[in-house]
């Protein structure tokens, strides 16, 4: 049986990534102050995740007008799930008696890839929100917003496809830019 | 456990940052360094994280035994093999944040046969550990590629992204939970991609069976 190794443990700041053509976890830095969940807060969270739900939607729907018949069944799922997600997340943000605020675009006049294209954006900001949020929000949302980033997850995926992307691009999805091998901050910060 | 050891836990923990992309948080680190006893909050997140390592190894022993299936096609092989790294990268993650906390993370299997590595870990109790044997004892069965397609999307749907949905939102570690959603993401890709690969449309993949099987679903249930 292993033993617990109990000496102290250097504090760090600092996330190392690369291995595996990852962009790993991005973790906060030590000595900082981590807040509270609070309601204030999970309505900032739920919102982002929400403007990103909506104008993926949105996004998409234009696409599927533009879609032709191979790719537009396909279009019209990708649609219907953002409408879904955008559906929970108003009613959660209603349990908080939040209205949503955001950004909410037009895409009108989009041709299909530069639709598809806004919707993977859009996606990957439902993504960074919901990726957040299973770390931030109170614990009632948490489960809400993992069984959320399924979905969007996989929807990444199809869009990826549906553009002639790399539909499997990082090994942790976190809805931002990273490139495989990126670095996250400095590696050599300790507190000793 | 590991026949070699890091000299010294800075070490340890260098070397999990450098080969995984690590995970290594204030959040984790700092209930080990206030107190010498192991508190319940920390014994949780050990037990979440020996658990997920172990699932997530056994995963990736699977994508290795199917891309060694007889002639298996080429571009396959490739995707197969890109999968079984990017879950990897989550056990050497997960590994690093056990170490981090002060304990070893089980070692990986070798083969579907080796399942003493889930034996006096600790975080993993002896019903965990039987439950891991008998997933990493099927991974061994004879399968030709589109029955190993279908295992892996099965060994996703049930036994690895219903994982991280029930048990990560409870754990203190505001860090690793996110984490656990960022690997749950991309696993929900793997489950796209293979189904694809199995040779259904997009449309089928997007609208058929869910990407986590609810109690008792399963792949193979469904054809």
């Amino acid at each position: 049986m292993n033993q617990a190794r109990t000496a102290g443990i250097p504090r760090r700041g600092f996330f190392a990534l690369g291995g595996a053509g990852v962009a790993a976890a991005a973790l906060s830095a030590c000595g900082t102050e981590i807040e509270e969940p609070n309601d204030e807060r999970d309505i900032e969270i739920l919102a982002a995740a929400l403007v990103g739900e909506e104008n993926a939607a949105s996004a998409l729907k234009v696409a599927q007008t533009e879609a032709g018949r191979r790719e537009k069944e396909a279009v019209r799922a990708l649609a219907a799930q953002a409408d879904e997600h955008a559906t929970r997340l108003q009613n959660l943000l209603a349990d908080l008696n939040a209205t949503p605020e955001g950004e909410f675009d037009d895409f009108r006049n989009l041709g299909f890839d530069e639709a598809l294209t806004a919707a993977a954006e859009q996606t990957n900001a439902a993504i960074a929100a919901y990726a957040r949020g299973a770390g931030q929000l109170t614990e009632d949302f948490r489960a809400d917003v993992l069984e959320l980033i399924v979905d969007t997850g996989a929807r990444q995926a199809a869009l990826a496809e549906l553009l002639g992307n790399e539909p499997l691009p990082f090994a942790f999805v976190t809805g931002q830019a990273e490139k495989p091998h990126q670095s996250i901050g400095s590696s050599e910060k300790e507190e000793e | 456990m590991s026949a070699e050891r890091p000299a010294t836990r800075r070490e340890a923990v260098r070397l999990g940052a450098l080969a995984a992309g690590a995970v290594a948080a204030a959040g984790l680190i700092r209930p080990l360094s206030a107190v010498a006893q192991i508190s319940p909050e920390t014994e949780r997140l050990r037990d979440f994280l020996a658990e997920a390592a172990g699932r997530e190894q056994i995963l990736a022993l699977a994508y290795a035994q199917a891309g060694q299936v007889q002639g298996i096609d080429p571009e396959l092989e490739q995707a197969l093999e890109l999968m079984r790294q990017q879950v990897q990268a989550h056990v050497n993650a997960l590994s690093s944040a056990i170490e981090t906390i002060g304990f070893d993370a089980p070692d990986a299997p070798s083969d579907p046969q080796d399942d003493g590595v889930f034996d006096d870990v600790d975080g993993i109790d002896s019903e965990t550990a039987e439950e891991l044997k008998g997933l990493l004892a099927s991974v061994g069965e004879e399968r030709n590629e589109r029955a190993f397609l279908k295992f892996l999307i099965d060994l996703n749907r049930t036994d690895v992204i219903p994982f991280y949905l029930e048990r990560a939102p409870a754990i203190d570690s505001e860090d690793m939970r996110t984490t656990s959603a960022q690997i749950t993401a991309n696993l929900a890709q793997h489950v796209l991609v293979l189904t694809r690969l199995s040779g259904k449309s997009l449309a089928a993949a997007l609208t058929g069976q869910p990407l986590v099987a609810a109690g008792g679903d399963s792949a193979s249930d469904e054809e």
